[in-house]
């Protein structure tokens, strides 16, 4: 009784509730459009992680005006596990990208069309670490032992460094995917952890680790480093906004150049923009401090920033087709161009 | 009676005058069978090629104006099905060992709650609504938690399976449970049947055309949990390799992974008909 009479009141306050809602959503994607000032050209870059001091440079830009100087409006749009920003900036949904080298090659290769337009990173960021405690202290005693990766493009360099120790992952060891923590590696359910020597090395160490007490592999060292972060778009789009590409490339060198000079200040501003609560000062200090450390290389000069080394991507591009990222060698002419970052230059 | 009596005399005097009468109601039948059989078998089997080659010939391309490392071609995919085919399969396995366990846990459970359910209604009809409030949580949430709770092995996926199949066997159980024909109570009253042996009997046997709908719907439910929770913190199994696959661009595998999804999902379903077709011989809808 109490039901049949409700029924229709019921009926009525789900429809009110479903139009409310769709009039809110409305409202929402309605007001986002407002706000940009007038006569600056929109643009969005896609990051491949959170904010965080990894991306220094690029919000140092936007905080200090330089690109509303080159008439830019940049919304810079943090990254995820499950964002891919190559297919962000293929489907449009964002004009510039941040992510690997060895990712950009594999779309590229796939048929995606896009093309390098500067090199963040100048070394490889990623190492694995052990503790000293399990006696692994050599590729050769990763046998029979867990090993981590995040996958999804980073388990390649990892790949190579097994196969040139013989190693077979999937019948030598157990090569496992690791969480975006490093509590697998603190609770011993993984052996050997990857780890970005800018970000999760540091969270080992600030977890009462001693640097004493691990063994750190470095890929470079072994000769299997890939190129990092770099800076892409899609062929077509640049085309038609090779202009808006140089103001912007020169507004990250000078973000970067700010950046690596005022530590602290970069600091700042990535304090401003990380989600709260995620992070401590601390540790954006030394990512900040490693961070430009892959950006600038000691002896590495000041006006090269985000040029692409020609012998490092094609080493890059070497294991990546060793490795089975790609299958054909890739066309390194067509996949990366320092033409937008001289052209930078010469405005400055 | 009389005209019982002379339609069967009549019918023989017209075989007699038409000999090749029953002939032609035999090609006759023959071709409706065959007929059916074009109509059942064929015209899907058309309209699949026709969708294929569509597909190959990149219409649907055009169409949503999409780019063919976006929507890879069916060559593709079925060359790297065949380059790939040992890790599919053992992928393929893993993914329904996880399905297949957990449905049959998570359905367990779901019986036992209807069975409670019925035996008890005041409060057992409680926990049929709470067992369908934890089925409404969505599995990107409760993957993680899983995760949490049984590390990122199996244990994990199997659990977010049984918690999404629950729900279903316990609704549909329970329904069954009650949807006795009041016939058949009076007549296990009339036996002096105890409350056990009228469960057992009537009630439980009663419900499980209801129970291998549930199971049936469980199949499909299963595989989408498995392959979903495999895209948090697995290193193994097709939702793994899917995921994957699609970050590092290589979509004609992510596109197997799919393709191997969909085979081993309607697989799965068909075993659960053909145990369906031989527990519930009696009741009238598998009666043909």
């Amino acid at each position: 009784m109490l039901f049949a009479n409700s029924g229709k009141t019921f009926l009525k306050l789900t429809v009110m509730i479903c139009v409310l809602a769709m009039l809110a959503a409305c409202g929402r994607s309605g007001s986002s459009s407002g706000g940009s000032s007038p006569g600056l050209v929109k643009v969005k870059i896609q990051l491949c992680w959170v904010p965080q001091a990894e991306f220094a440079g690029f919000y140092v830009a936007k905080a200090k005006g330089y690109y509303e100087e080159e008439g830019l409006d940049v919304e810079i749009v943090p990254g995820g596990p499950d964002i891919v920003p190559e297919q962000q900036v293929a489907n449009g949904s964002a004009q510039f990208g941040v992510n690997l080298v060895g990712s950009l090659l594999s779309h590229i290769e796939q048929g995606v069309p896009l093309v390098q337009i500067g090199q963040v990173f100048q070394d490889t960021s990623m190492v694995l670490i052990s503790k000293k405690s399990s006696g692994i202290d050599s590729p050769e005693k990763f046998a029979g032992k867990r090993i981590g990766n995040w996958m999804g493009g980073n388990e390649y360099e990892v790949l190579a460094l097994f196969a040139k120790y013989g190693l077979d992952p999937l019948k030598d060891l157990e090569f496992v995917k690791q969480a975006f923590t490093m509590d697998q590696f603190l609770n011993d359910e993984i052996d050997v952890a990857t780890a970005m020597i800018y970000n999760e090395y540091h969270v080992v160490l600030n977890s009462g680790y001693k640097p004493e007490d691990l063994n750190v592999f470095n890929l470079d060292e072994l000769g299997v480093g890939m190129l990092h972060d770099n800076l892409f778009v899609s062929r077509d789009w640049l085309e038609e906004n090779e202009e808006t590409a140089v103001k912007f490339v020169r507004a990250s060198i000078k973000g970067w150049k700010d950046a690596i000079a005022d530590q602290d200040e970069a600091v700042d501003i990535v304090m401003d923009v990380v989600e709260e609560g995620s992070t401590t000062r601390e540790h954006q200090a030394t990512m900040m401090q490693e961070v430009a450390k892959l950006v600038k290389p000691e002896g590495f000069p000041e006006d090269r920033i985000l040029f692409t080394r020609d012998d490092r991507f094609r080493l890059t591009a070497d294991i990546a087709l060793k490795f089975g990222v790609i299958t054909r060698p890739a066309d390194i002419e067509a996949a990366y161009t320092n033409e937008y970052v001289e052209k930078a230059l010469e405005g400055m | 009676m009389d005209g019982g009596l002379a339609t069967p005399v009549k019918a023989a005097e017209t075989a007699k005058e038409h000999p090749t009468g029953r002939e032609e109601k035999r090609s006759r039948a023959a071709a409706r069978l065959t007929d059916s059989a074009v109509g059942r078998i064929g015209l899907p089997l058309a309209a699949g090629a026709l969708f294929i080659a569509l597909w190959e010939l990149q219409a649907f391309h055009r169409l949503l104006n999409l780019r063919v490392y976006q929507l890879p071609l069916p060559s593709a995919i079925i060359r790297t099905m065949r380059d790939n085919f040992d890790i599919l399969l053992s992928y393929a396995g893993y993914t329904l060992a996880e399905a297949v366990l957990g449905m049959l846990i998570g359905s367990a459970i779901g019986f036992l709650v209807a069975l409670a359910a019925t035996a008890w209604p005041r409060w057992g009809s409680g926990s049929l609504f709470i067992v369908a409030s934890l089925s409404a949580v969505p599995i990107v949430a409760l993957a993680p938690i899983m995760n949490l709770w049984f590390g990122s092995g199996m244990g994990s996926r199997v659990a977010v399976v049984a918690i999404t199949t629950m729900a279903a066997m316990a609704i549909n159980a329970h329904k069954g449970m009650n949807m006795v024909d009041p016939l058949a109570l009076d007549l296990m009253r009339s036996y002096a049947a105890r409350k056990r042996q009228v469960f057992r009997h009537v009630r439980v046997a009663g419900s499980l055309p209801y129970v291998f709908t549930a199971l049936k719907i469980n199949t499909t439910a299963s595989m989408i949990g498995a392959i979903v929770g495999e895209f948090f913190a697995s290193s193994r199994g097709l939702g793994y390799l899917l995921s994957n696959s699609i970050k590092v661009a290589k979509m004609p595998l992510g596109w197997s992974c799919i393709v191997m999804a969909a085979i081993v999902g309607i697989l799965f379903y068909l075993i659960v008909e053909r145990l369906e077709k031989a527990f519930i011989r009696w009741h009238p809808s598998q009666r043909t």
